[in-house]
């Protein structure tokens, strides 16, 4: 079988090249090892937080710090791709989200502040549906805890909150009264709150409390498909606000985000094969012709295609596996940029670790480049998302944000034929 | 278990997508998911000397084996190996095993069925016989109904040949799906020959029967490489047999023949993608709009949805290709009463967006999610080999 596009990789830089290519009506298909960690995240999409890193204050404006950093920061993946690049990714992605019924809100010309599990504030571009609710403008909040639900402490995210936002920050814990004879992860409390009787509890506890006027905070776990409704219940039932806070993983949010762009795919005829590594790939004279996957029955189904993106992540998403020796990229076995020294002698150093930073190196157009001579290795793979070399999603808080932009960019470049329609 | 298996256990970093993935949990909540009864589980009973069963176990009775929380894990582990296995330990109530006794060797009772289908059909509707099966633990819902077909076969000795691994719900309930897949392997050039083996051991080892299949999973295994040897390749066109020869024998009986089994074992589909010239040609088309529901054990095989492409091309003038939903039927299960409402509450995204889609057929690889989704829609559903092989080229 021959594609147009294939795609390396299942988070969201994939799905973001996924999506360039199919907008360009392209034939495409996307394999992966498994779901990647997109189901483990925020589902926030933060594109530069910090700039430059060292400073302890967030970025207000990205798309003024990204220009700084784009004419700074040669190396840097928002250098390669481009400012209006990412501005045409963000418009792509905001898009494309209410189609499949998210509802991003957010744009490039300020970061909000979100609350974390911890309490902490991520400095964060696009979010879901949390239009105008804001944290720092809220007069008075609450922080939300169901009894039932595991890993989440609203007396830690309240103190927190007050110590950086320097305003009192209520907590509560409420009980829903179910008892599965288990503990519950987010996700599991997520499916009780896709029922009736579970949300009019909720509403029932919350109004005994007097939440009207707040803001109220809640772990993200209303619901894992109505979840605006859910949201919109509460809060005209309460006359409050409600802002869900993502949780660890299983992170509902993350969830949300990962299966509807997923299935969003899908309907526009994007194919997925996860679950079966890439173990093979055909490259001749600095092109691939065809990867292969290992089926169940360990033989390789070969998928012939045009070009390809490489999304397969970054140390954590196993796109790049780190040995004693050196670190290999696993598809292509393309050259890695990588330090002399891996890591800070102190660990949990606010500086930047040179582990970050390692990465493959590629040109303007993703091309995986020879670290040494700067030439393209092959022609007709673009590298998108933690793969790639030069930054550091941990400091900069850009993760997501360069894993969309990266990410479309290099669909688009993959349908073009290593050239972009402007 | 070997080094390798606990090696895979350490990959496991507790995200729990596979969690978010599988269909029981969404169902029925009080099921612990893949996550906690596979590998974080595992740890613990390594630690205690795997010898014993803890208490939890007992859950592991709410597992379908439908294998997406393999298929989700991002650092390749395989919760469903260690559910498997670790439900072949329970001890479970008297009533339990004797009801999933009865469900695990279905192949008997079909072999019976199969020689006085009407008689048996009759019997499967009587009221007596429902209140029976429904003592037993036995949910109250259609059973397939027993079909008798000769099938023809060319004698022709030709260079390629195929052996070809029905399985019991074509052997004993639809007939014509073997000769559908008899007919396109004989116009590939193949000669066909039916495999000399019942049931593959899939009922078996979902009901905890973990020894009973090594035993069988050992015999089958002799006979396919006998066929093997002389250039046979083994074809099937149920995905749960097909799974269970690529990928569970090597789980059950671990070493070179499974190894030698799994590597020559196609799907129908899957080889005929390896073909040069296909020999069909157009025809009528057989609906306008047709729904495929990709049956979990295919879409763990790893091997796409072979079959999509064809049925576009020559069948339907619209296919809707889903991958989405399990159907909830998971063989076994969803013939078990308590069990019966959380598989037909799985399946009930399916059925819902089956019906939404307005199809007039649906098309589905699966004996047992076929079952399921007439149940849950009343839409008819045909097996892709059956539909293609109306679209062989006539005059051979």
């Amino acid at each position: 079988m021959k594609y147009d596009v294939v795609v390396i990789g299942a988070g969201l830089a994939g799905f973001s090249s996924a999506l360039a290519a199919v907008e360009l009506g392209k034939k495409v298909i996307v394999v992966a090892k498994g779901l990647g960690n997109l189901y483990s995240s925020s589902g926030y999409i933060d594109f530069l937080g910090y700039y430059p890193t060292t400073t302890s204050w967030p970025v207000t404006n990205p798309l003024q710090a990204l220009e700084g950093l784009v004419s700074e920061n040669p190396e840097h993946p928002y250098a390669k791709v481009g400012k209006e690049s990412i501005i045409r990714s963000v418009n792509a992605f905001l898009k494309a989200s209410g189609e499949m019924g998210l509802s991003y809100a957010g744009s490039l010309d300020s970061n909000l502040l979100m609350p974390t599990a911890a309490g902490a504030l991520s400095p964060t571009s696009l979010y879901p549906g949390a239009n105008g609710k804001d944290v720092k403008k809220a007069r008075e909040m609450v922080v939300v805890g169901i009894k039932e639900l595991i890993d989440f402490y609203p007396l830690i995210v309240a103190q927190n909150l007050e110590r950086q936002l320097g305003k009192k920050v209520e907590a509560l814990w409420v009980e829903l009264g179910l008892d599965l004879g288990r503990e519950l992860n987010s996700y599991d409390l997520a499916l009780t709150l896709e029922q009736e009787k579970n949300v009019i509890g909720l509403i029932n506890k919350l109004k005994s409390w007097g939440v009207k006027d707040k803001l109220v905070l809640i772990p993200a776990v209303l619901g894992i498909k109505d979840w605006q409704q859910v949201i919109n219940r509460l809060e005209s039932q309460l006359e409050c606000q409600v802002m869900e806070i993502p949780t660890l993983p299983p992170s509902v949010m993350g969830y949300r985000l990962a299966q509807s762009f997923m299935h969003y795919l899908k309907k526009k005829g994007v194919e997925f094969i996860i679950g079966h590594p890439v173990v093979h790939v055909d490259c001749r004279a600095g092109r691939c012709r065809e990867i292969a996957i290992e089926t169940a029955a360990h033989r390789l189904k070969k998928i012939a295609g045009e070009a390809f993106c490489l999304a397969t992540g970054g140390i954590l998403g196993e796109g790049l596996q780190v040995f004693p020796k050196g670190i290999r990229e696993v598809v292509f076995n393309l050259p890695v940029k990588t330090a002399e020294t891996h890591s800070l002698e102190d660990f949990f150093s606010l500086e930047e670790q040179p582990l970050a930073l390692a990465g493959v190196m590629t040109n303007e157009f993703l091309q995986p480049v020879d670290v040494e001579t700067g030439e393209a290795a092959l022609t007709n793979v673009f590298v998108a998302g933690a793969t790639l070399a030069g930054y550091d999603p941990f400091l900069e808080k850009s993760g997501n944000g360069v894993a969309l932009a990266t990410g479309y960019r290099a669909g688009q470049l993959a349908a073009g034929g290593g050239k972009v329609n402007e | 278990m070997s080094n390798e298996k606990e090696r895979n256990l350490d990959y496991c970093l507790k995200c729990s997508t596979c969690h978010t993935q599988c269909p029981v949990v969404k169902s029925h909540l009080p099921f612990p998911g893949p996550k906690q009864m596979g590998p974080e589980l595992e740890r613990l009973r390594l630690a205690r000397g795997n010898k014993e069963t803890l208490e939890i176990d007992e859950a592991l009775n709410y597992c379908t084996n439908c294998k997406r929380c393999d298929l989700a894990c991002p650092h390749g582990v395989k919760p469903s190996f260690y559910n498997l296995k670790n439900k072949g330990k329970l001890q479970n109530k008297f009533l339990i095993r004797f009801r999933d006794w009865i469900l695990a060797h279905n192949v008997w009772w079909s072999k019976m069925a199969g020689r006085v289908p009407a008689l048996a059909n009759l019997a499967l509707r009587l009221s007596l016989t429902k209140r029976a099966m429904g003592m037993v633990g036995i949910a109250d819902r259609d059973f397939p109904i027993y079909r008798k077909h000769p099938i023809k076969i060319s004698k022709a000795v030709r260079d390629k040949k195929a052996l070809y691994y029905a399985g019991c719900y074509a052997s004993y309930n639809e007939p014509q799906i073997i000769q559908a897949a008899v007919n396109i392997l004989e116009s590939c050039g193949y000669q066909v020959e039916l495999a000399p083996v019942a049931c593959c051991g899939t009922p078996m080892v979902s009901n905890g029967l973990w020894d009973e299949t090594a035993r069988l999973a050992g015999k089958n295994t002799d006979i396919f490489l006998k066929y093997i040897e002389q250039g046979y390749k083994i074809v099937t066109t149920c995905p749960s047999c097909g799974l269970a020869l690529k990928e569970e024998y090597e789980q059950i009986i671990p070493g070179e023949k499974s190894k030698i089994l799994k590597a020559n074992v196609w799907e129908l589909f899957e080889l005929l993608e390896e073909e040069d010239n296909l020999p069909f040609e157009p025809a009528e088309k057989l609906a306008d709009k047709a729904y495929y529901h990709v049956p979990c054990h295919l879409k763990a095989q790893g091997i796409g949805i072979p079959a999509a492409n064809l049925l576009k091309d020559l069948a339907v003038d619209e296919l809707v290709v889903d991958d989405n939903y399990c159907c909830g039927i998971s063989g076994t299960y969803g013939f078990k009463k308590e069990k019966y409402p959380i598989a037909m509450d799985i399946g009930k995204p399916l059925f819902d967006d089956i019906k939404k889609s307005r199809a007039t057929l649906v098309i589905s690889d699966c004996g047992t999610c076929k079952l399921q989704i007439v149940h849950g829609t009343g839409i008819e559903v045909k097996h892709p080999a059956e539909i293609l092989a109306r679209y062989l080229k006539k005059a051979q």
